[in-house]
């Protein structure tokens, strides 16, 4: 069985290694997200102009953070032209607060959501079922992670880390299926089923957002399950939860960004449902939620400001060769990966210290992001920022510490590098032993009697 | 101070200064499609049907053959008439519909890149209706249909303002469990679009 | 033309052959090489952990060590981004000029000496392991994430030897997991990575893999041996400067 919601204090690195304990699930976790990594590929070559998207799509979102304000207010404005209801929330506290308030209002302890992970980010899930509000996820793998007590561990394939057989058997425990069947289309089938239920009788639904256009008012909201609309239609109450970034000026614009949305994502052409709510159908409530937590701090930094033009595709997750090796659950955020890695220093810093870590710095992430983000040039300085604001580990501060002050004296380096190279030759026992990290699983590189240096000075110098 | 006013404040104070919006005018190497081609390659490759329908045909007599004779047919389509009308309760009470085997509506147009028809509420008067049922049929007429999203939002404006309007791009689906992709998730399990000539 | 031999302090240490290799091949193809004797280290362990500051005693040795030479090349494509990157000095002048002037080895052979053919024979089947920052930070190769043309610096060069097979891999610019102090602070994701990278060249039946950086090829090395793998691990310097 999959592992749980992991303890906060444990580092990336160790709830790593235990996920590495399973070489084969390993293997398995690693070429499935690596399938869908060359299905976005497919997709992205499919259209020759693919980097242009890119380039346009990141300008875009450049205008929108340089001009947040006026759009914010406008697309407000717009909205309430149209009927929807919009609420400001400065925290996920107070997110969590309005919506529960819009409960109340409306009397209903039962509610469905469609995948939203600003809701994960302010864990509106916890906060309902605390006040004693039933909230049924009702993306189907959202759906098997909250049934098995979890959070997503992805954020386009929330369940990526879960096998059928294990799926088979939560179904058979939640959904009475008969043991023993993990046909994914049987257990889809059981799904529709039961969701359906849901959908046929709950008042309220909440939804994400993918895109809201200031210049129109609208909210678009993406789905291949249609799970988004089978909600809402359904429901007198919709609420609507967005973060502030998820502003693009006018609709034309959604031209670029629907055509890199689900490319990046999956690899699909298009998600199946682009829902496009301007207003609410008569007699029923549209509620927008504009949500900060962090955001327009994150805008004030300059370095990091560009990760608020994330479009929430998970590309970055899925060639991200770490990520495919450690489980999203490793990184403790509802964002995981790379993106998740350079969003939450920014709501904690102490607490997220070592995401920034749980890199190689390889760059492939910042080469698949459709909007262009520097991410793993944002890593680097957010381990810079980490060093400055003291959190980083102190072994490590200390010992590059004297990394540093021996690299920059020549002499004394030329005499280190020797001694090292002698003991690695007449005492190997002191490095070749388990308190050496690298040689676990990999042997030390066998030492030469000559430096470079030494070879040089005795067969070139004149 | 509201939380309104508080953000507001933020971020104007920490939003840098004003960069302007890039054009959207395609390269000269942008992808070029035959677009009824392309349509129907990409609709039936995500799990859509398509149907194409001869000048001279009979369109109700091929929708009969499209489907199972004993399914019920909820018809909201301008093109054709007869078949079931949309009950005045389900306004009210949109789970009424969930009975229903078979949407008939007319899409306004169609994207070559991607498969997608957009509807609108107002052409199909009831929001949950395309999403409750359990198959989907659309009508289009096939010279209806644009290359890419760029040309679909110029002619979204064109068409001018909805309530709520929706691209849907094949039957419902997920790939949830194991990556398997299984056609019927919440919504229809089927789509088949009937292009007119 | 004045080349100065830019050695990575691992290099330097654990690697003499490749330095010895990157010279050779040098002056086969007609530069005058001289090798500063004050170097040491271009500052990465200690930047890409989080401590940029720490690294001005690097940078003051890089600027002494490299102060007027026409180009710098080092056999390592990490190191020399590093440089290209984050050499600063309260000599900002020399700094950028360095900054400008440091190639990697494959780069400076392609795009400077702009070398046609190479005297070198190696009747053997070779994988290339593409070194990220290489890759995706120097450009010595097309990235596999963009829709555009591919090119590779490195593929060209190996091309040109005599009897030396290219093997295809499956994952043809996968990351190997060693990520400077990644590889110790991250030890199980970082060694899990660098087997399957080890994997794909066994699954193409390689008999040794080559690269453009001794930091990753010490990395597969490392495995290799504790796996007791036949296959070998060169530098691409030692494979062109073999006749």
């Amino acid at each position: 069985m999959s592992v749980h919601p992991n303890k906060p204090s444990q580092p990336h690195a160790e709830l790593a290694q235990q996920f590495n304990k399973d070489e084969d699930r390993v293997n398995w976790h690693d070429e499935t997200l690596w399938w869908i990594r060359q299905k976005r590929d497919k997709a992205a070559w499919s259209v020759p102009e693919w980097e242009w998207l890119r380039q346009t799509a990141s300008d875009i979102k450049a205008h929108v953070l340089s001009n947040m304000h006026d759009l914010l207010t406008q697309f407000e404005a717009q909205a309430l032209a149209n009927g929807a209801i919009v609420h400001w929330a400065a925290d996920a506290a107070e997110h969590n607060a309005i919506v529960h308030r819009i409960l109340q209002e409306n009397k209903v302890q039962q509610i469905v959501k469609s995948k939203s992970m600003l809701t994960e980010e302010c864990g509106l899930n916890e906060y309902l079922h605390e006040h004693g509000i039933d909230v049924v996820d009702t993306d189907l793998g959202e759906r098997i992670v909250q049934l098995a007590g979890e959070t997503p561990s992805h954020i386009v394939l929330p369940c990526i880390h879960w096998k059928k057989e294990e799926i088979g058997e939560l179904f058979h425990q939640h959904l009475h299926t008969p043991k023993g069947n993990a046909d994914p289309q049987y257990l889809t089938g059981a799904a529709r089923i039961h969701l359906r239920e849901k959908f046929l009788t709950r008042k309220v639904a909440i939804t994400g957002v993918n895109f809201a256009i200031a210049e129109t008012g609208e909210v678009v909201v993406c789905t291949n399950e249609g799970n988004a609309d089978m909600g809402t239609h359904l429901a007198d109450v919709h609420i609507a939860c967005m973060g502030i970034e998820k502003l693009i000026p006018q609709r034309q614009h959604l031209g670029v960004f629907t055509r890199l949305l689900a490319r990046s994502a999956t690899g699909q052409p298009i998600t199946t449902y682009t829902s496009h709510f301007r207003k609410p159908a008569p007699g029923r409530q549209l509620h927008i939620v504009l949500v900060d937590n962090g955001r327009s701090r994150q805008l004030g930094r300059e370095a990091f400001r560009n990760s608020l033009k994330c479009i929430r595709c998970g590309a970055c997750m899925n060639t991200c060769p770490v990520y495919r090796r450690s489980g999203g659950h490793s990184y403790k955020y509802a964002i995981s990966g790379p993106i998740g890695s350079i969003l939450a220093p920014n709501l904690d810093m102490r607490k997220h210290a070592d995401l920034p870590f749980a890199s190689t710095l390889c760059g492939s992430c910042t080469n698949v992001c459709p909007v262009k983000i520097d991410i793993h040039e944002q890593l680097y300085q957010w381990r810079q920022e980490l060093y400055k604001e003291g959190l980083a580990p102190k072994g490590k501060a200390v010992s590059m510490k004297m990394a540093g002050w021996l690299l920059g004296k020549p002499a004394l380096y030329r005499f280190a590098g020797k001694a090292a190279r002698t003991v690695l030759r007449l005492a190997p026992f002191m490095v070749k032993n388990s308190l050496n990290p690298w040689y676990k699983q990999r042997e030390m590189p066998a030492p030469p009697k000559q430096s470079f240096s030494e070879w040089y000075a005795k067969n070139k110098k004149a | 101070m509201s939380s309104r006013s508080k953000i507001l404040a933020q971020v104007k104070a920490n939003q840098p200064a004003s960069v302007a919006l890039p054009g959207l005018e395609l390269p000269a190497h942008a992808a070029q499609w035959d677009a009824l081609q392309k349509f129907v390659e990409t609709l039936s490759g995500i799990g859509g049907r398509v149907i194409r329908i001869l000048p001279g045909e009979d369109v109700t007599a091929t929708l009969l053959h499209a489907f199972d004779a004993n399914s019920n047919i909820l018809n909201v389509s301008a093109t054709v008439q007869g078949f079931q009308a949309l009950p005045d309760a389900a306004f009210e009470e949109p789970a009424l519909l969930q009975n229903v085997d078979i949407a008939l509506m007319d899409a306004a147009f169609g994207v070559a890149e991607n498969g997608a028809v957009w509807v609108t509420e107002a052409q199909y008067k009831l929001r949950a209706l395309p999403f409750i049922c359990q198959h989907l049929a659309v009508l289009l007429p096939q010279q209806e249909l644009v290359a890419h999203m760029h040309n679909a939002y110029q002619k979204v404006q064109a068409i001018g303002q909805y309530d709520f309007g929706v691209f849907i791009a094949g039957p419902s689906k997920t790939a949830d469990i194991e990556q398997s992709l299984v056609l019927g998730a919440h919504g229809p399990k089927t789509m088949t679009v009937f292009l007119l000539p | 033309m004045r080349v100065a031999l830019f050695v990575p302090c691992y290099v330097d240490q654990f690697y003499p052959q490749v330095a010895i290799a990157t010279m050779q091949v040098l002056e086969k193809l007609g530069c005058t090489v001289e090798f500063p004797p004050n170097q040491t280290c271009c500052g990465q362990p200690m930047a890409n952990s989080g401590f940029e500051d720490q690294q001005a005693g690097c940078n003051r040795v890089i600027v002494d060590a490299f102060r007027g030479y026409d180009y710098i090349v080092g056999p390592s494509g990490s190191c020399v981004l590093h440089i290209k990157q984050h050499l600063h000095h309260e000599d900002e002048t020399t700094a950028a000029q360095i900054r400008s002037r440091v190639y990697e080895f494959t780069e400076f052979l392609t795009d400077v000496l702009k070398v046609k053919t190479i005297d070198a024979r190696f009747p053997h089947r070779v994988g290339l392991h593409q070194s990220c920052h290489g890759q995706r930070g120097l450009h010595l190769s097309q990235m596999s994430e963009l829709v555009a043309e591919p090119f590779s610096k490195p593929e060209q060069l190996l091309h040109m030897v005599e009897g030396l097979q290219l093997a295809t891999l499956d994952r043809k610019d996968e990351c190997c997991g060693f990520g400077g102090t990644f590889c110790v602070f991250e030890e199980s994701v970082s060694a899990k990575m660098g087997k399957d990278r080890v994997a794909d060249h066994e699954r193409q039946g390689v008999e040794v893999i080559t690269g453009a950086d001794v930091s990753c090829l010490m990395h597969l090395e490392g495995i290799l041996k504790r796996q007791q793998s036949p296959i070998k691990v060169m530098h691409i310097a030692e494979i062109l400067n073999g006749a």
